[in-house]
């Protein structure tokens, strides 16, 4: 993220933690719903329930921020609470429905509008790694989330973050090989 | 939280030293036996066997505390204290007997077996601390439903004691001058089998608990005592002695086991120890660790509310 | 590890977050060392194309402005409705309240000790009059429930489920 936008996104953040009023959570809101509603889609939800979603994790922002006093905390715990959100919506999922795999062909025939994450090459990529993998990688180069941030949300070491991303690139980087021969 | 986790650090770090002394001590027996270094090395377990039971002695003490007065859990704990008092008794008397030369004379036979009489009383003293415990469990519905294959592990375990029963005349005390020892020592397969037995239920009951800390400790108990019991049977059975390997993985095995004791007391009050930290948080600020428990990748163990009720 | 550069050092130079001092060093040693050139280049441009197909899927899944203006005005509308920002109150429906409960407690003693638990608290603290568990006598309930509890893992747990107990309000009669 570059630095003059991230200053500007602490701003806001700070803005909204330090004095919460109807003002500053509507200014966080707009810097916040285009994180979680890509979030959310690039993890398979429709534009609708994504957004649903979203709310959701917003609600228990504005619920619960007051309690966190420093804004370098923010961003790994918006996401926490974002990773939970879905959890629990895909378990309710499980439980209501059969479990359906969702692809883009199916969407199509349903004549809803394709995810374009299904349709996305980073979205073939990252079907060659495994669930952690696939994860990270999501967080880091989507979600556009710091090693140290990642490491926070997923409560993990910073090393294995790492470690996690270059045995990813191995990964990658020999399925290119095999493409390109 | 990193001091607590320092402390589990040192206990593993305890635990595989005393393995790895057992192996080479028992190594050192196939290697040069009867040499003056080869039995210091073999009675080296002595220090080792006080300082574990003295750590887990503190740890019962400060856990037992931590229950209510007249409570069944705090019966239990104080029960598991007094055993490894008992069991300070025992390895401290054996140890100085050992140092005074006493093993190599008569006195092996007569004054060094009264060894037995605290040997027994920890055995009986922690086996009713287990049965306390479960007690407790039980009052709330816990380790009250077996399955037929839980009984599997238990039946083997009074097998292989069946087998190996006729073999008690190995045991170091079976030659004592007085008969309540000798006794107290053919008992003693029997004594250290039965809180095994009932630390396997222990170790069903963690089962039935789920992924915690509670049942970390249950398990960690468990293996304790089965290791201890499955270490005897190496060091004693005629057949399992005479193999090398076995001989010394079996002595590796009985020189670490009071440390996964250990591991298991310290792992139940590190129970203790956070949720006193997170209890500070709730009266300190109740909103911040309600922002705390929202943001708890915990959260998605947990069943959602049914929106119907 | 090669020529003392780590695989995470590599990816930390890729990302521009490797300390200075370090990140001079492998400029200058990448620029002598064939193999680490070549490693660099090799890191550099899967990053490049990880951050680029990165970018160009955020932008794929940003909804329309108007469509995202408009969802956003609703929500925070509704989410203002409900409650004062910064308020220190909410409550909670008994279910939700339940589910916290055993969110605290499952770390601790497990998810079975948990539901063993808040049933046996449930028991003791309803009668068939009330029907079940409410706002009335959820305090009975939490007092109960630490009880059990202290009873398993200790006066310390007990007590951490009282507080947390305690602070949550539960809505409706």
């Amino acid at each position: 993220m570059p630095a003059e936008s991230a200053s500007r996104n602490h701003e806001v953040i700070e803005r909204f933690l330090g004095a919460p009023s109807e003002d500053s959570f509507s200014s966080l809101f707009h810097l916040v719903a285009p994180w979680m509603v890509g979030y959310f889609r690039a993890r398979g939800c429709d534009v609708e329930m994504a957004k649903d979603l979203t709310q959701e994790v917003m609600l228990s922002v504005y619920k619960a921020s007051h309690a966190l006093r420093s804004r370098d905390r923010f961003r790994p715990w918006l996401y926490r609470i974002a990773q939970n959100v879905l959890l629990r919506h895909f378990r309710d999922e499980s439980r209501r429905v059969p479990t359906v795999r969702l692809n883009a062909e199916a969407e199509e025939a349903c004549g809803r509008p394709q995810n374009p994450y299904l349709r996305s090459q980073f979205s073939e990529w990252m079907a060659s790694l495994n669930p952690d993998e696939r994860q990270i990688m999501l967080l880091r180069y989507v979600d556009e989330l710091e090693h140290h941030e990642i490491a926070a949300v997923l409560e993990i070491p910073i090393g294995t973050v790492q470690w996690k991303i270059f045995h990813s690139k191995k990964k990658l980087a020999a399925r290119f090989a095999t493409e390109a021969t | 939280m990193r001091k607590v986790d320092g402390t589990t650090a040192m206990v593993w770090a305890a635990l595989i030293l005393s393995a790895l002394a057992g192996g080479v001590s028992k190594a050192l027996e196939f290697a040069q036996p009867g040499a003056s270094l080869t039995r210091f090395a073999s009675a080296s377990y002595e220090p080792l066997y006080i300082l574990a039971n003295a750590i887990a002695l503190y740890f019962c003490r400060r856990i037992s505390r931590d229950h209510q007065k007249g409570s069944r859990m705090r019966l239990a704990w104080l029960l598991m204290a007094a055993s490894c008092a008992m069991a300070l008794v025992r390895h401290g008397f054996e140890w100085t007997t050992f140092l005074m030369g006493w093993h190599q004379t008569a006195r092996l036979v007569s004054v060094v077996s009264l060894r037995q009489i605290p040997t027994v009383l920890a055995m009986v003293l922690l086996t009713a601390g287990l049965i306390a415990m479960w007690s407790s469990l039980a009052a709330i519905g816990l380790g009250t439903g077996f399955r037929p294959r839980d009984l599997v592990l238990p039946l083997v375990i009074l097998a292989l004691m069946a087998a190996v029963l006729p073999y008690r005349g190995e045991l170091s005390d079976h030659r004592s001058v007085y008969p309540l020892m000798r006794y107290l020592q053919w008992s003693s397969p029997v004594v250290l089998a039965v809180p095994a037995l009932i630390s396997l239920g222990l170790q069903r009951i963690s089962q039935e608990m789920g992924r915690s800390q509670f049942a970390d400790f249950l398990r960690y108990l468990a293996w304790s005592l089965l290791l201890r019991l499955a270490s005897l049977l190496a060091t004693f059975t005629p057949v399992l002695k005479s193999v090398s390997v076995l001989a010394v993985a079996g002595t590796a095995a009985f020189w670490a086991a009071p440390w996964l004791f250990v591991l298991a007391v310290e792992q139940r009050w590190r129970i203790t120890k956070s949720v006193s930290e997170l209890t500070e948080v709730y009266v300190r600020n109740p909103q911040e660790a309600f922002a705390m428990s929202v943001s708890n990748p915990h959260l998605f163990h947990a069943e959602p509310p049914d929106p119907r009720k | 590890m090669h020529h003392d550069i780590s695989e995470q050092e590599w990816l930390d130079y890729v990302s521009g977050v490797l300390a200075p001092a370090r990140a001079a060093f492998i400029r200058s040693h990448a620029a002598t060392c064939v193999k680490c050139a070549r490693t660099l280049g090799s890191f550099a441009e899967w990053h490049d194309l990880m951050m680029q197909e990165g970018s160009r899927l955020r932008s794929a899944l940003e909804l329309p402005s108007d469509e995202m203006e408009s969802f956003i005005a609703d929500s925070v509308e509704a989410i203002c409705a409900g409650e004062r920002p910064g308020s220190r109150s909410w409550s909670w429906s008994v279910a939700e309240g339940l589910f916290f409960m055993r969110v605290l407690m499952e770390p601790i003693c497990g998810a079975g000790t948990a539901r063993a638990s808040i049933k046996l608290a449930v028991e003791r603290s309803t009668t068939r009059s009330e029907g079940g568990l409410c706002r009335r006598n959820w305090q009975l309930f939490v007092a109960n429930l630490s009880e059990v509890v202290a009873s398993i893992c200790g006066l310390a747990a007990g007590s951490l489920v009282k507080h947390a107990g305690a602070s949550l309000a539960i809505a409706g009669a």
